[in-house]
């Protein structure tokens, strides 16, 4: 797996895929998808899928998969070296969710939250195999929310295809558990070589982040000692974690949004504001046009 | 009371500020690191759109170069004046003919607040000339610039050490008062500008 492309920009969401094997565009295939990554306040989260022919299905049991998060990190990398190995028969895509692209997608104004951006991540990977040629039949997903609301949705835009969307399914299903080492695999590559761009001479970046996830203390320990009093936190965080959130209230400047002003100024306003004497007389009221354009007179600073 | 400019620190030597305008306000005034955390998260799309991230969120932007006539000035009060009486002293220590601005998502277009506050310069223009009024001021300050004082107060700045004021200069002796003492309406279609006048003084 070359992540090559993804570090060379490592704001931006890049997926990244192995050749199609010619067998998975004959014979009908199964699908698995799983994810990694999706509870850490920082680095990518990475969606990832791996296809076969139906009849390679024991061939992967043979192999030794199971959950990625009960194996260890060498038991991981090797099997992945052997789903590599194994390009004659089977294929797999990941898509890495820069945690930039996770903070701009959660902060936006009409929300956008984990879950649908979960959705719409595996939907675009399913899409892209069907695309590529592959003869799928059956898809094997581990689920995100509501696994029967979205094995619905999931059916809904492929109808020829045999969706099963369950909890756990890395532990019931191989091709799922040889995604979700595909998606582990790459997300700890990824955290490990990550790329800081903020980093300079002068202004060095700690690599002891622990785990990622919120509750551990030396993720937040590493969250709390890298704060920037202006800009937060270097982009390998996300900044729409509560505990990224926190942390900013917390040590940072306090930094004002246009939007969430109109969010106060939208509040119901007051029965009494419509007694009280109207304060501005209407006859020195600007012109629209200057009201449109925030433009006022003045004869002095601001202090 | 009154101000200031002092511009024996710009010269034409001086390398010009670069700015960033952002949708929010940062309650912060004085140095920030703005070369190490934003301007390598600037991405250019090809198209004339810029993008960015800002604590996270989402930031689309461009560049508006001033109106003809104008220099941006980045200005500095070194000392807070005592009293009324006392003249505002403001020390120029950058230029600027064209800075960075920014928007929540959207791509700046034609119809953002402050794309369209620019051709105002050029609509006050034409309507002090047809006014002919002729009184004179003999240096005429125009801060533009803090006119869009909800903008202002936003600007991200390099290089700023102390309190610091941007303001747009009016480049030469201008021998109008630029705003007439009549009601107008003023429409304003496409790149060209009408003025209608009707005054409604008695």
């Amino acid at each position: 797996m070359n992540l090559r492309d993804f570090e060379e920009d490592n704001a931006k969401s890049c997926v990244i895929g192995s050749d199609v094997p010619g067998v998975t565009k004959g014979e009908p295939c199964c699908l698995g998808i799983d994810e990694a990554g999706r509870g850490p306040v920082l680095g990518p989260m990475v969606y990832g899928i791996c296809y076969c022919p139906l009849s390679g299905q024991d061939r992967l049991k043979d192999m030794g998969f199971a959950d990625s998060k009960t194996l260890s990190e060498e038991q991981r990398e090797k099997l992945f070296e052997a789903i590599a190995g194994a390009g004659e028969f089977m294929g797999w895509t990941i898509h890495i969710l820069a945690p930039n692209a996770i903070s701009n997608c959660m902060l936006r104004r009409s929300k956008y939250n984990l879950n649908t951006l979960s959705h719409d991540t595996a939907i675009g990977l399913i899409q892209r195999t069907l695309d590529s040629g592959v003869n799928l039949q059956e898809v094997y997903v581990d689920t995100v929310g509501d696994a029967s609301k979205y094995q619905d949705k999931l059916k809904g835009i492929f109808p020829d295809l045999d969706i099963t969307v369950t909890p756990k399914a890395d532990s019931k299903f191989p091709i799922v558990s040889a995604a979700s080492i595909c998606a582990k695999v790459s997300r700890d590559r990824a955290v490990k070589g990550w790329g800081f761009f903020e980093e300079t001479e002068s202004n060095k970046i700690s690599r002891q982040f622990g785990s990622g996830y919120p509750s551990d203390p030396e993720t937040k320990k590493w969250l709390a000692s890298m704060v920037e009093p202006v800009f937060g936190f270097t982009q390998f965080v996300r900044f729409s974690w509560s505990t990224a959130g926190k942390i900013l209230d917390d040590k940072a400047v306090t930094v004002n949004w246009d939007d969430e002003d109109e969010d106060e100024k939208a509040a119901t306003p007051s029965v009494l504001s419509f007694f009280a004497a109207k304060g501005e007389d209407p006859k020195q009221k600007k012109h629209q046009y200057f009201q449109e354009r925030f433009l006022h007179s003045v004869t002095d600073f601001g202090s | 009371m009154s101000v200031e400019v002092d511009l024996s620190g710009v010269n034409g030597e001086t390398a010009p500020a670069k700015l960033h305008l952002l949708p929010c306000e940062i309650e912060h005034t004085g140095p920030a690191q703005v070369a190490q955390y934003f301007t390598p998260s600037i991405r250019d799309d090809g198209q004339r759109v810029l993008q960015a991230s800002f604590r996270g969120r989402e930031l689309r932007g461009g560049n508006i170069t001033l109106p003809d006539g104008y220099t941006g000035l980045v200005l500095k009060e070194k000392h807070k004046a005592v009293s009324d009486e006392e003249a505002r002293v403001f020390h120029a220590s950058q230029k600027f003919q064209e800075f960075t601005y920014w928007n929540m998502e959207t791509p700046p277009s034609r119809n953002d607040a402050l794309q369209k506050a620019m051709h105002w310069p050029d609509i006050s223009k034409a309507v002090s000339e047809m006014l002919y009024v002729t009184s004179m001021s003999k240096f005429h300050i125009w801060s533009l610039m803090t006119m869009f004082s909800t903008f202002l107060v936003r600007i991200l700045m390099l290089h700023v050490y102390f309190t610091m004021h941007l303001l747009i200069y009016y480049h030469y002796f201008s021998p109008f008062q630029i705003h007439a003492p009549v009601d107008r309406n003023i429409s304003q279609n496409g790149s060209h500008t009408r003025v209608k006048l009707e005054d409604s003084s008695p």
